[in-house]
């Protein structure tokens, strides 16, 4: 060994690459999207025109922006509801199985193996309203079939359940996780006290569960106000602009009409959102946590 | 006693009753998808409904083929996933590895800074990435595809939570024999975390395989394609044809799905350890 590294040293040289990528594809994409989102850009083979703020005021102005952004936040809501709810529910009832349980987990987890196009190109073929399978079970039902990706009123809500129904697994599995690290004595006390299951439900698990339920509505709700995928492969943003979404509104924007400043400014005026909201989120339940301990 | 045996006796039926439910819910649309791959033309638009084909047919796999070049797409998804598998645990090891094993004000505060990155949607960083990518050349090609993933953030956290683990004493002993800092990583380290690597191998390779923004906007040439990508193409169509579209998730999904099935053990840990602490 010729020149002799200090320990502390080959801390910094083994963390090269992680500093490397945050820069090349965190922080330079970034600072190039604020870049151009101050100019007109038709793409690579014309040159760009400084305009200032022309973008913002465009699509602070323009309806289609206004409907996705609305959308959006529906769509938001709708999807993180149903995935987190759903899954902390099934959580609980899996705590309570013992022999059963890997194999549950596994089938919940199934769907979020696909992938958006796999379960896109699916779900297009159960909600297609002639043959597609839920207007025929709703047949055997005798029940009226539904219109449901092309019912501009239905549109929105059946993309959210298409995702809802892709990242249950992954919600359920984190929150079995989190709540079989409960310790038991915990419910033990509680069962010499005499309260009953719903009691320790109140009083044990959903407290003790609030950091992971904090955690998940944060995650889940980046994932639902970035969806663009389910959109993508379901319904294309239509039936007439139903299911516009800002992400799929700033794909269309700089990747079909090559409007590269514009799609940009869309894309830096989600991100400002998410973090407004993962920072309200955050406040909201660490404040309610400190009450509660 | 005997009435709260019967309680809880139609507790647990009812317990498992409603999981079964749940799991019914969750799996038909993969039933419905496995049906009508493997049902001929004529079956498909059929009443009553039915899981099962009475004549199963590979008819709708040979059309997809007949459609798409399968064994390139097939090779173009590997080839793509499994050079950013690799590189991807060979870097988050290094990287993981120093941030849990080096303690220092400097490397805490870039740990957080890494971590930060969590909070930054891709779709932001589409445009000027595909932007740079076009100037470099790299736009319809793989490596153009793979040099974004070579690592993630998710893949140096999860390493780090799995060396912490690792005893200090076993790396000190290596130090007093003389063992040079790379030589500690590559030979005691990186065997402790062999099991981390796989699960970061897994979870990556699905990650990547079923990636859909960035080859969506990368990849143009239908032969540099990842599999989904091309495949996600064929509702354009004018006739929609679901017969082969099934078949192609078919093939979409039993990969991933084989893969999880057999290593999911390491894949669940995975996203219990990072998913939330």
């Amino acid at each position: 060994m010729g020149v002799k590294i200090s320990r502390e040293k080959w801390g910094y040289i083994f963390v090269i690459p992680g500093v490397l990528w945050y820069g090349l594809f965190m922080l330079y994409p970034m600072y190039y999207a604020i870049i151009l989102s101050a100019h007109r850009w038709m793409g690579v083979e014309t040159n760009p025109l400084f305009v200032g703020l022309d973008n913002f005021k465009e699509i602070f102005t323009d309806s289609l922006f206004y409907k996705s952004t609305v959308n959006t936040f529906y769509f938001t809501f709708i999807s993180v509801s149903l995935t987190t709810f759903t899954a902390l529910f099934i959580a609980i009832l899996l705590t309570k199985v013992i022999k059963l349980r890997a194999i549950y987990r596994t089938f919940y987890f199934l769907p979020s193996v696909a992938g958006v196009v796999a379960v896109g190109i699916i779900w297009t073929w159960c909600y297609q309203p002639t043959f597609g399978l839920f207007n025929r079970i709703l047949q055997v039902l005798h029940l009226p079939p539904s219109r449901w990706i092309m019912d501009p009123r239905l549109a929105l809500f059946c993309v959210a359940i298409t995702q809802a129904w892709m990242r249950l697994g992954f919600n359920v599995i984190v929150f079995l996780a989190g709540l079989l690290t409960i310790p038991e004595q915990f419910y033990d006390a509680a069962k010499v006290d005499g309260a009953s299951g719903f009691h320790q439900l109140i009083h044990i698990t959903l407290p003790l569960a609030r950091p992971i339920i904090t955690f998940l509505l944060i995650y889940n709700t980046i994932y639902g106000l970035t969806v663009f995928g389910e959109v993508y492969m379901l319904t294309e943003g239509g039936p007439g602009s139903a299911t516009y979404t800002v992400a799929y509104l700033m794909y269309e924007t700089a990747f079909r009409y090559s409007r590269m400043g514009k799609g940009s400014a869309m894309a830096l005026f989600l991100f400002v959102i998410i973090l407004v909201i993962t920072v309200i989120q955050m406040k909201f339940f660490e404040r309610r946590t400190q009450i509660e301990y | 006693m005997k009435l709260s045996q019967i309680i809880s006796g139609v507790i647990k039926v009812l317990l498992y009753f409603i999981l079964t439910v749940g799991v019914i819910t969750v799996l038909i649309p993969f039933l419905w998808m496995l049906a009508t791959a493997f049902k001929p033309y004529t079956e498909m638009f059929k009443l009553p409904i039915s899981f099962l084909p009475k004549s199963p047919t590979f008819q709708n796999f040979v059309e997809l083929a007949h459609t798409f070049p399968l064994p390139r797409l097939f090779f173009n998804s590997f080839f793509i996933a499994g050079v950013a598998c690799v590189s991807s645990v060979f870097f988050a090891t290094m990287v993981g590895y120093g941030l849990a094993k080096f303690r220092s004000r400097g490397l805490n505060i870039i740990f957080l800074i890494l971590l930060s990155s969590i909070m930054v949607p891709d779709f932001t960083r589409v445009i000027p990435l595909y932007l740079t990518m076009v100037r470099l050349k790299g736009d319809n090609t793989y490596w153009g595809v793979i040099i974004v993933n070579y690592l993630s953030i998710f893949g140096i956290f999860l390493m780090r939570q799995y060396a912490m683990a690792i005893p200090e004493e076993l790396l000190d002993a290596a130090r007093i024999d003389g063992a040079s800092e790379p030589r500690i990583l590559m030979e005691v380290a990186f065997p402790l975390l062999r099991p981390a690597c796989v699960t970061l191998l897994v979870i990556k390779f699905m990650w990547v395989w079923n990636d859909f923004l960035w080859p969506l906007v990368m990849l143009r040439e239908p032969k540099m394609m990842t599999l989904p990508i091309a495949l996600s193409g064929l509702k354009g169509l004018q006739v929609i044809r679901y017969g082969p579209l099934m078949a192609g998730a078919v093939a979409i999904v039993v990969p991933v799905a084989v893969l999880f099935l057999f290593l999911q053990k390491y894949i669940v840990r995975g996203i219990a350890l990072t998913g939330f602490k």
